[in-house]
């Protein structure tokens, strides 16, 4: 029986792409008409992004047994564009303008899924509406639950989604008096 | 590959019921202010309170609305390789074999009809409750994880030409009844 449920539970992950892409699509559009600002919109975006970066981080570390404790950025870039992207959107990725002492740098997506089918109106993007701030808000709230803190912000070219990620600090537990590390 | 839908569609419920909260803070606030108001110039000044206490639909119907739409775009694609559906009956079979399985990952477990444009629909572990401990628990809660399929139903419905109204019954998570209701065209 629990093996039934575990298997009718990784089952309906599979949901489509299309399903995804769609339903994302359908809820910027009702959330523009919502907020007067795009820019709310972006920050909406984002604040959601972080709550589901937090669940896939719990989800992609109980896949992926192997994934090591990351020590520096240039492995973090690496786990994420190997391994968590092409997981939960199905596209490779890359990390690159590496600035700052390596704890700036830039993920590229070549195929972002979620602009696929959708054409952003140029007064929109202008006004601050960032469309796919959603990945960089899931990017931002993964790292936060491996205690990592950092800033992330989207932009969509014509051809791709470039992901600016900055490192801010590592998070610390409190730990009760008398313990160790 | 598992792209993240039910996360995605959890955040949409907790997104909207905020709103939802917002929409009920700016009603009481209007009510407290409408005393005062005198004639067109007063109300403007208000125009965003306004807008926000009385023009934005509530948590299920907004969830229903981005339901319909993806469910008009989705059966396009799930019905492009199926044969030209004529009856009634043929379009929501199709409904509760091909697209069910496309989008929620299983065929429908029943289907009765009682040929007057009544449909029921069971689904004995529907997808947007599995992750729900099994049982009668969180019956109300799961009203807001359903008004979204609902309205793919009725989006989907649309689509084919059928003009319906859904709306789902539980007893028991994760059993939903989805009651399609076609209406005279």
């Amino acid at each position: 029986m629990s093996k039934a449920i575990k298997q009718n539970l990784a089952d309906s992950k599979k949901m489509s792409a299309e399903l995804f892409c769609l339903t994302y699509g359908a809820m910027v559009t009702e959330m523009l008409k919502d907020y007067e600002d795009p820019k709310d919109v972006t920050i909406q975006l984002d604040k959601m992004g972080f709550n589901m970066g937090t669940r896939l981080a719990d989800d992609f570390l109980a896949k992926n047994a192997n994934v090591p404790r990351c020590v520096d950025t240039r492995q973090i870039a690496d786990v994420l564009c190997r391994n968590a992207i092409p997981c939960y959107l199905g596209i490779s990725a890359t990390a690159s303008s590496w600035t700052s002492g390596d704890r700036e740098f830039t993920i590229t997506l070549e195929a972002n899924p979620l602009t696929e089918l959708v054409q952003v109106p140029a007064h929109l993007v202008s006004a601050g509406l960032s469309y796919s701030q959603l990945i960089a808000g899931a990017i931002r709230g993964a790292l936060e639950a491996v205690h990592f803190k950092v800033y992330a912000s989207a932009t969509d070219t014509g051809a791709n989604t470039e992901i600016r990620i900055r490192f801010d600090q590592v998070l610390k537990d409190s730990l009760p008096a008398g313990e160790d590390d | 590959m598992a792209f993240p839908f039910d996360i995605l569609h959890l955040e949409i419920i907790r997104s909207t019921l905020e709103s939802e909260k917002d929409r009920c803070e700016a009603k009481e606030k209007f009510g407290t202010i409408i005393d005062n108001l005198n004639g067109p110039a007063d109300i403007e000044k208000y125009e965003s309170l306004v807008q926000k206490a009385f023009l934005h639909a509530n948590a299920e119907t907004k969830l229903e609305s981005i339901g319909f739409r993806v469910g008009r775009q989705l059966v396009e694609k799930v019905s492009k390789e199926s044969p030209k559906l004529v009856t009634e009956l043929e379009i929501v079979k199709f409904i509760c074999k091909d697209f069910w399985s496309s989008v929620f990952g299983k065929q429908v477990d029943n289907l009765r009809t009682n040929h007057q444009g009544v449909y029921v629909v069971q689904d004995g572990r529907f997808t947007t409750l599995r992750s729900f401990p099994e049982g009668d628990q969180y019956v109300k809660e799961s009203g807001y994880f359903l008004a979204f399929p609902c309205g793919l139903l009725r989006g989907a419905l649309a689509g084919l030409n059928i003009r319906a109204i859904v709306t789902p019954t539980i007893e028991s998570v994760p059993s939903v009844k989805f009651h399609i209701q076609v209406q005279p065209k």
